[in-house]
């Protein structure tokens, strides 16, 4: 489980690497927002907050 | 199979600074040595990341004559590496744990205090929250995974990196309200459903410790969760997941252990710790300056100088004091006794310093609006996770784990990025 579990946490990481490394290399242009499935998303797709609570919070 | 991933990962940290420092944070706290047999177990990936990635900073530091953006978070790390280095340097002899954890707290320092050169933008702040996530979600996911095919029988006992049960709870907990934020901001449904997964089976994980700590420290996290979700529902929804995860999985064991928090001074592993932490303060009062340099609590001679003083705690009767030495059982005290009232200060200012940094980003991006709101919700989630931190490592010696400093500087990141951004 240990080994299986391992390999595909150093895959992903492999993965992200990739990303980023597709994204620095992409500065600039149209694609520079796009880190691939590690993407985040926009806020304006979270609604707005619901109350105050979470100020006072 | 470590060995061909590195002979991958090493290219990509070759050719670009941020992924050699990517991997640097991951392959740290990831503890890969711990995983690998044979001559792998010679190779020092960490260093060897480590190395490559402060080679970048260097010569891209040389290139631009760029000064570091400390801010006030680097100058609390600094001034806790002057006092970690005194008391280092004029602790009790003979302690075998001085040199090792000395250089593990530089170690941490150095990989934060470096942060804001590298992590300059969302994106890069993002990926470092995927690599960090990664690293402590695989220890989850591992003793999360065994707990669930056992029914709850499997108990996690910690790791080498870490620490005991107690140690890795604290850890584990912490990961959590990173993840969430991940849950929370990624786009692919992918990576949704993985950090979902990952949360649940890291709260089973903190279950399967039996800690204490850990159980207390998951509460604040649901707390924070529950208050600071700008998705309230979602927020709720997770938390009562979380609670019936608890209630679900849960063996007897584990509630009878819990419930014996509210009798915490009939409870003999309580009052042994109450124990260490008198000794600690003793030592501290003795030293009030330097401490006693790093864990030397744990060493048998400084123990039998202090044993029986009661140090800052003359108020708690613990009975007839140990022979044997303990550990000082409390970030807290084992700060104080390792580095005396000074380091301390030092230790409490940098903690606060997190949630008043944390207040700084609320205060900016509530005047920025919505497009800023990742990083509102990002400062609640660090802050839940040293807030776990502050009350799970009441009763556990785990001020030195680099996921705190980590942390502290990312905060720090974070004010600078929206500092930028509004």
């Amino acid at each position: 489980l240990e080994a299986l579990l391992l390999t595909l946490d150093v895959v992903v990481v492999i993965l992200l690497c990739r990303a980023v490394k597709r994204r620095e290399t992409a500065k600039g242009s149209a694609a520079a927002d796009d880190m691939g499935i590690f993407s985040y998303r926009d806020d304006q797709s979270l609604p707005a907050r619901d109350s105050s609570m979470q100020d006072r919070a | 199979m470590i060995l061909s991933a590195f002979l991958v990962m090493l290219p990509m940290a070759m050719t670009d600074g941020f992924v050699a420092f990517l991997l640097w944070g991951w392959s740290g706290l990831v503890a890969l040595d711990q995983y690998t047999f044979g001559f792998a177990q010679s190779v020092r990936f960490n260093l060897i990341f480590a190395l490559i990635a402060l080679a970048w900073i260097l010569a891209d530091s040389a290139k631009r004559n760029s000064r570091l953006p400390f801010g006030r978070t680097g100058l609390f790390f600094l001034l806790w590496a002057v006092q970690a280095t005194v008391s280092a340097t004029l602790g009790y002899p003979n302690n075998p744990n001085n040199a090792a954890l000395y250089e593990h707290l530089m170690k941490a320092l150095l990989f934060a205090i470096l942060m804001p050169l590298v992590v300059t933008s969302r994106f890069r702040i993002h990926a470092l929250l995927i690599a960090i996530a990664l690293a402590l979600s695989f220890h989850g996911l591992l003793d999360g995974l065994k707990f669930l095919v056992t029914g709850g029988g499997h108990i996690v006992r910690g790791i080498q990196k870490f620490g005991d049960n107690n140690h890795f709870a604290v850890a584990l907990v912490m990961s959590i309200p990173l993840i969430y934020y991940l849950f929370q901001y990624s786009r692919s449904r992918l990576v949704r459903l993985g950090a979902l997964g990952s949360l649940t089976l890291t709260t089973l994980a903190v279950i399967g410790t039996r800690s204490r700590g850990g159980f207390v420290g998951l509460a604040i996290v649901g707390l924070v969760i529950a208050l600071t979700s700008r998705k309230r529902w979602q927020g709720l929804l997770m938390v009562a997941l979380g609670a019936g995860l608890v209630v679900l999985m849960a063996p007897d064991s584990w509630s009878e252990r819990m419930n014996t928090i509210k009798s915490a001074d009939q409870d003999g592993s309580f009052m042994q710790r109450v124990e260490a932490w008198q000794v600690s303060s003793a030592m501290a009062l003795h030293n009030p300056l330097t401490g006693g340099g790093f864990h030397a609590v744990q060493t048998q001679p400084v123990w039998e100088q202090y044993r029986g003083q009661s140090g800052l705690l003359g108020f708690v009767d613990i009975g007839s004091p140990s022979r044997g030495f303990r550990a000082a059982h409390s970030i807290y005290f084992e700060v104080l006794g390792d580095t005396g009232f000074v380091g301390l200060a030092i230790f409490l200012g940098m903690l606060a310093n997190i949630f008043i940094t944390r207040t700084e980003i609320k205060r900016m991006v509530r005047l920025a609006g919505p497009s800023l709101h990742w990083a509102g919700d990002l400062s609640d989630a660090l802050a839940a996770s040293v807030a776990a931190f502050m009350v799970g490592g009441s009763t556990v010696s785990l001020a030195y784990n680099e996921v705190l400093y980590m942390f502290a500087m990312l905060m720090e990141i974070l004010k600078q990025q929206v500092a930028r951004d509004r």
